[in-house]
């Protein structure tokens, strides 16, 4: 049962890359990553437990975060950003350390949590508390509306995770209805950052934090 | 005692001869990748031939530094081949198998004392791009040294031992069990460094001989003719050696000559993968290096972790 916690700890080293990345469409390569990753870590849970229904999650999640979403986000890519560049709050170096300390605490705080997780998938407890974590830094040390997006994304995969690692699947109806929020939230950022770049010209979250009458 | 000194003679020449043939499949290939006809597989062998016959110019301004220099470097290479297990040797001597000395942090400073070597060679002659490659060569290594040692620290821990006979023995029992995340996270920081201690390209250019970007070249500027077939011979058989290890932690090999040729076809993969990076990626600034090392040791702080985590 390592395999499974080798691919967790690939999506983990995927996350402390993004945390340090500094360009915009990098930032949505590291997404689909992540997501190919995930779908692996569905199927091995599929295989390992022999949930059925999880073959249909592993399917599903192909086919909306590896294929329909990084699509969604290089459209609104090419239609709201000129320059791929970005001027995160941290430099990379001190955002990756930050990172990888984040992770260290993890590990350590994680002997004292007590969640009902399967002892085949323990090893996943850690990663996926960290992939949470990071995926809150990314939205905290970067101001662009699309990387306010990619951090969610990547937050709600190591919750995913999670849920798979604690239950081998929930029921069918409860992922349908996680996809569904997700299918949302990308389409809604979509509209979002165009709307930004229509009124500020620009997609920077600085320039939110004042109400306009 | 005998038994070992014999398998160490038998693995070190194995290196002597097979190093220059790994240096020419990576050259060949690159020069495929980027669309050359290329230089053919055995020219590192008709280079060194070459040079072994030239005459050797020597500055005035050198001491008998610049002399021993070369032969202290590939004398510790060739220490260093010794102690290094080859599947190879195994597979065509079985008795002898497990005979190897293989102390793996000796091994890592008898490397390190051939880069003293070099170093100092660097700096002997005078010239300032010598002493420019000498001091980049040693930030390089202050860089590389503490990552190397963090990420065989959790193979050497898990072995129980700093034996690579004993470190072989084990990965061989754990068979493909072996591959842990913590291991995985370990491998992935020793690739990184074995880039780096090759001077392959993220962070040297083995191939030019640019004035603010070398490296390795900068140091044996000033050599020619036989000594400088010494010095690019143990540089290869470094290369060869820090791969064979890379590829002995992480892949349980078995005994006999299935084994043998599965870890020559292993050996020729990992060529074709440094000739793709090299293809692919532009050498980085010389002061983003300390990044890369960085990355490494950030790899090998997560390995730990991941290893006593739990």
């Amino acid at each position: 049962m390592q395999l499974v916690e080798i691919v967790g700890t690939v999506l983990l080293l995927a996350a402390i890359w993004l945390v340090g990345n500094r360009r915009l469409d990098r930032a949505v390569v590291n997404l689909t990553i992540q997501a190919l990753l995930l779908t692996l870590v569905a199927l091995i849970t599929a295989v390992v437990a022999g949930v059925h229904h999880m073959y249909g999650v592993a399917l599903l999640l192909f086919l909306i975060k590896v294929v329909a979403m990084p699509m969604a986000f290089f459209w609104a890519l090419r239609r709201s950003e000129r320059v791929l560049e970005m001027q995160p709050v941290l430099s990379p170096v001190v955002a990756t350390v930050g990172a990888v300390a984040l992770v260290v605490m993890v590990y350590f705080a994680v002997g004292s949590i007590r969640l009902p997780v399967p002892a085949v998938m323990s090893g996943l407890l850690p990663v996926s508390l960290s992939v949470i974590l990071l995926g809150i830094l990314t939205m905290i040390t970067h101001r662009k509306a699309l990387l306010q997006v990619v951090g969610l994304m990547t937050m709600e995969n190591g919750l995913f995770m999670l849920a798979m690692a604690s239950t081998f699947g929930m029921p069918f109806i409860v992922e349908l209805g996680i996809f569904f929020d997700v299918l949302v939230s990308a389409v809604i950022m979509g509209g979002l950052t165009h709307q930004m770049k229509v009124v500020f010209a620009s997609t920077d979250t600085d320039r939110l934090n004042q109400l306009r009458g | 005692m005998t038994m070992e000194l014999w398998t160490g003679a038998l693995q070190a020449v194995l290196a002597l001869v097979a190093a220059p043939l790994l240096q020419g499949w990576i050259k060949w290939l690159k020069a495929q990748m980027q669309g050359r006809h290329g230089p053919s597989i055995w020219q590192p062998y008709r280079d060194l031939f070459k040079y072994s016959r030239k005459g050797e110019v020597i500055s005035g301004h050198t001491s008998w530094i610049f002399r021993a220099a070369p032969v202290g470097l590939l004398t510790t290479t060739v220490v260093a081949a010794m102690l290094l297990p080859s599947p190879l040797v195994a597979a065509a001597l079985p008795a002898m198998s497990g005979a190897a000395i293989g102390e793996l942090l000796l091994f890592v400073y008898l490397l390190a004392m051939g880069r003293f070597c070099l170093a100092l060679a660097g700096l002997d002659a005078g010239s300032s791009f010598g002493g420019m490659g000498s001091s980049r060569e040693m930030y390089v290594a202050a860089l590389a040294e503490p990552a190397l040692i963090l990420a065989a620290l959790v193979l050497m821990i898990d072995a129980g031992t700093t034996n690579l006979t004993a470190i072989g023995e084990t990965v061989r029992q754990a068979g493909w069990d072996w591959w842990s995340a913590s291991h995985l996270l370990a491998f992935l920081a020793l690739a990184v460094l074995v880039v780096a201690e090759t001077g392959r390209v993220p962070v040297d250019n083995p191939d030019t001989h640019l004035e603010l970007t070398m490296i390795h070249e900068g140091m044996i500027l000033e050599y020619s003719g036989p000594s400088l077939a010494l010095i690019q011979l143990a540089v290869w058989m470094k290369q060869w050696l820090l791969l064979n290890v890379w590829l002995q932690v992480m892949v349980p090999f078995g005994q006999g000559w299935m084994f043998a040729g599965l870890f020559c076809l292993l050996l020729a993969l990992v060529g074709v993968g440094l000739a793709l990076v090299e293809s692919f990626f532009a050498k980085v600034r010389i002061f983003r290096v300390p990044r890369m090392m960085g990355a490494s040791l950030m790899l090998g702080v997560l390995a730990l972790l991941a290893r006593f985590v739990q």
